[in-house]
């Protein structure tokens, strides 16, 4: 999946490359909206605010989000977009690629001990979406898509944990990888 | 308005589509780690390979005794460096005795004691360079069996490891995190001036003390006393438990100066087979190696992430003048302290990247006299005038005097 996305953002980037050659018009774009996410484990909250540049009918810029699904977490991210037709409804292709950085909360504390450590995971995500003017600025934009974000943590194998298998030393760091898979619906302004 | 209201039926729609197909998704969680496969040998191989072999390179080194012109350098799991100190400033590692499983040594009367998993063996070392097996003790450590999860059944002896990284699938469920952490043995410093050239000194992160024709042993919940009169022929004489979770013991006169996780206690050895708890000093759940002299004892507790826990690093020091009864006298903040010793006045503490060289005349003013940066110090032993300490490089050994040391030697580590 990793490799789908980063292909993907690849031939954006290019394709961004060749446009910025045409003599286009390039304006500073902000694009912030609020959503869901919907996986196996839950139904979250999800707020995105995206800065950058748009040119014709591209746009890219760095995201940062807020994401509550299973564990919170801060993605930062990498978003590149384009808009098709000249319909008042103009439907739109997007792909993400970045850092999810990890946050303790309640379901995960800051340890006390060190017993545990929270690492950053990738995150990333494509789908499509309809934009439509509301002003001479600002537009409405929604987006349905995938989104993956990685939460890791690990954790000593110590003396008396229970479900510590044979071969695995008391002193060895155990790696967790969560993979969350959701569908993203997000609903916002671009200005 | 139609197409304000077609707007509201599309949003509608598509929250609707999004939460509905996200049962197509599978959230799914890994757990990776090294797994180790034991590679056995029978204990009839392993007694017959205990004996001088050639020298290795020294990977991984441990705990340490020093017997006049000889250091025994523990190589942690794997047996016993002979290092030939007759010239500090240049010594030699003559040869290697290898004993699976071994981390604690001690000697008394040219035998070497070592822990070979749940047996110690008696090791003759009036030739370091032709060390002869003379004797074992079976199952004195029984906790000991149970390895990297595995059950070592009698007769086989583990002598090697198989590593592999490892990943395998977990429910995402059960991938939250659980906190089993309770501290584990940390061990070894340095121990006082019963130094005569029959008896090897042992560090304060030992768990073996050699107290007039006793062996102490001790590991998490027991107390083990081995009956070396005949030192080629050491008898398990008495066992006791110790009802908390004991890391370290330092022998000075006939008392015995153990540290756990919890506290400190002091034993007399009136009876030597069964040695009395008379005194015990307590104190948050910290890593505590200790060393006494005639009126105080020296702790230095430290935490850690998966073993000793607590915030504290410091030293404590306590009066023992009255055994039953010890008394704070003064706590030294430090940075993260393991092994110390103390020589005279001169106290040295090995407190993360360095080690930290004390006046302790004064028990309630011990100052700061020098500190010589050494990458994750683990263990000291000062001794005669020579400290020799263990980091995560190399064994390093300085000379001393007026509380100043110069550096003589280091023997590298060879990383694994």
């Amino acid at each position: 999946m990793k490799k789908k996305i980063m292909i993907a953002g690849f031939v954006f980037a290019a394709s961004i490359s060749l446009n910025a050659q045409k003599k286009t018009k390039i304006s500073y774009l902000n694009t912030t909206g609020i959503g869901i996410l919907s996986g196996q484990q839950q139904n979250s909250f999800t707020v995105q605010t995206i800065n950058g540049v748009k040119w014709d009918k591209w746009s890219a810029g760095i995201g940062v989000a807020l994401d509550n699904y299973a564990n919170k977490s801060i993605p930062v991210f990498v978003d590149v977009r384009r808009s098709f037709g000249n319909a008042k409804w103009k439907p739109l292709l997007y792909a993400d690629a970045g850092i999810n950085f990890n946050v303790y909360s309640e379901k995960y504390p800051k340890p006390q001990f060190n017993e545990y450590s929270l690492n950053n995971g990738f995150y990333g995500g494509a789908g499509i979406g309809l934009t439509t003017s509301i002003s001479k600025k600002k537009s409405f934009i929604i987006t349905a898509g995938y989104s993956y974000k990685q939460f890791n943590w690990s954790e000593p194998y110590t003396m008396w944990s229970s479900f510590r298998p044979a071969g695995v030393d008391i002193n060895a760091l155990v790696q967790n990888t969560h993979h969350y898979r959701r569908w993203a619906l997000i609903a916002g302004l671009s200005f | 308005m139609k197409k304000k209201m077609l707007a509201v039926k599309l949003l509608a729609f598509t929250v609707t589509i999004t939460v509905f197909l996200s049962g197509c998704l599978k959230d799914t969680a890994t757990r990776t780690y090294k797994l180790y496969r034991p590679v056995y040998a029978t204990t009839q191989q392993v007694m017959a390979s205990v004996k001088s072999d050639v020298a290795k390179p020294v990977s991984e080194a441990g705990k340490m005794v020093i017997l006049n012109n000889y250091i025994y350098l523990n190589e942690v799991g794997k047996g016993v460096h002979v290092i030939d100190n007759t010239n500090p400033a240049s010594p030699v590692n003559k040869a290697f005795i290898p004993i699976p499983g071994n981390e604690d040594v001690a000697i008394k009367d040219n035998i070497l004691y070592a822990d070979c998993y749940t047996d110690l063996f008696a090791i003759d070392i009036s030739n370091p360079a032709n060390a002869v097996l003379k004797d074992t003790i079976k199952n004195i450590f029984p906790e000991r069996k149970y390895i990297n999860g595995y059950i070592i059944e009698t007769g086989k002896v583990v002598v090697d490891w198989n590593i592999s990284d490892t990943t395998f699938s977990v429910d995402v469920a059960d991938g939250t995190w659980m906190w089993g952490g309770w501290a584990f043995a940390s061990a070894s410093s340095m121990q006082s001036a019963i130094g005569k050239s029959s008896v090897g000194v042992t560090g304060s992160m030992s768990r073996f003390a050699v107290l007039q024709n006793y062996l102490y042993a001790v590991t998490p919940s027991t107390l083990n006393a081995v009956d070396i009169a005949n030192a080629a022929a050491p008898q398990l004489a008495g066992k006791q438990s110790t009802n908390a979770f004991i890391e370290t013991i330092f022998p000075f006169k006939d008392k015995l100066f153990l540290g756990s996780t919890t506290g400190m206690f002091i034993y007399t050895t009136t009876n030597p087979v069964k040695p009395t708890m008379t005194g015990q000093f307590s104190h948050a759940r910290l890593c505590d190696p200790v060393i006494a002299d005639n009126n105080f004892a020296y702790v230095t507790l430290h935490s850690n992430a998966t073993r000793c826990m607590g915030t504290m690093n410091q030293m404590d020091v306590l009066d023992i003048q009255n055994i039953s009864q010890p008394k704070m006298v003064k706590t030294y903040a430090l940075t993260s302290p393991k092994g110390l010793s103390k020589d005279g006045n001169t106290l040295m503490i090995c407190d993360g990247n360095a080690l930290k060289i004390f006046d302790a005349t004064d028990a309630a003013n011990i100052v700061l006299k020098q500190t010589i940066n050494i990458a994750e110090t683990y263990d000291v032993i000062a001794f005669n005038g020579n400290a020799y300490v263990s980091a995560k490089d190399g064994l390093y050994q300085y000379s001393y005097s007026n509380y100043k040391a110069t550096f003589l030697s280091k023997i590298a580590l060879q990383s694994k």
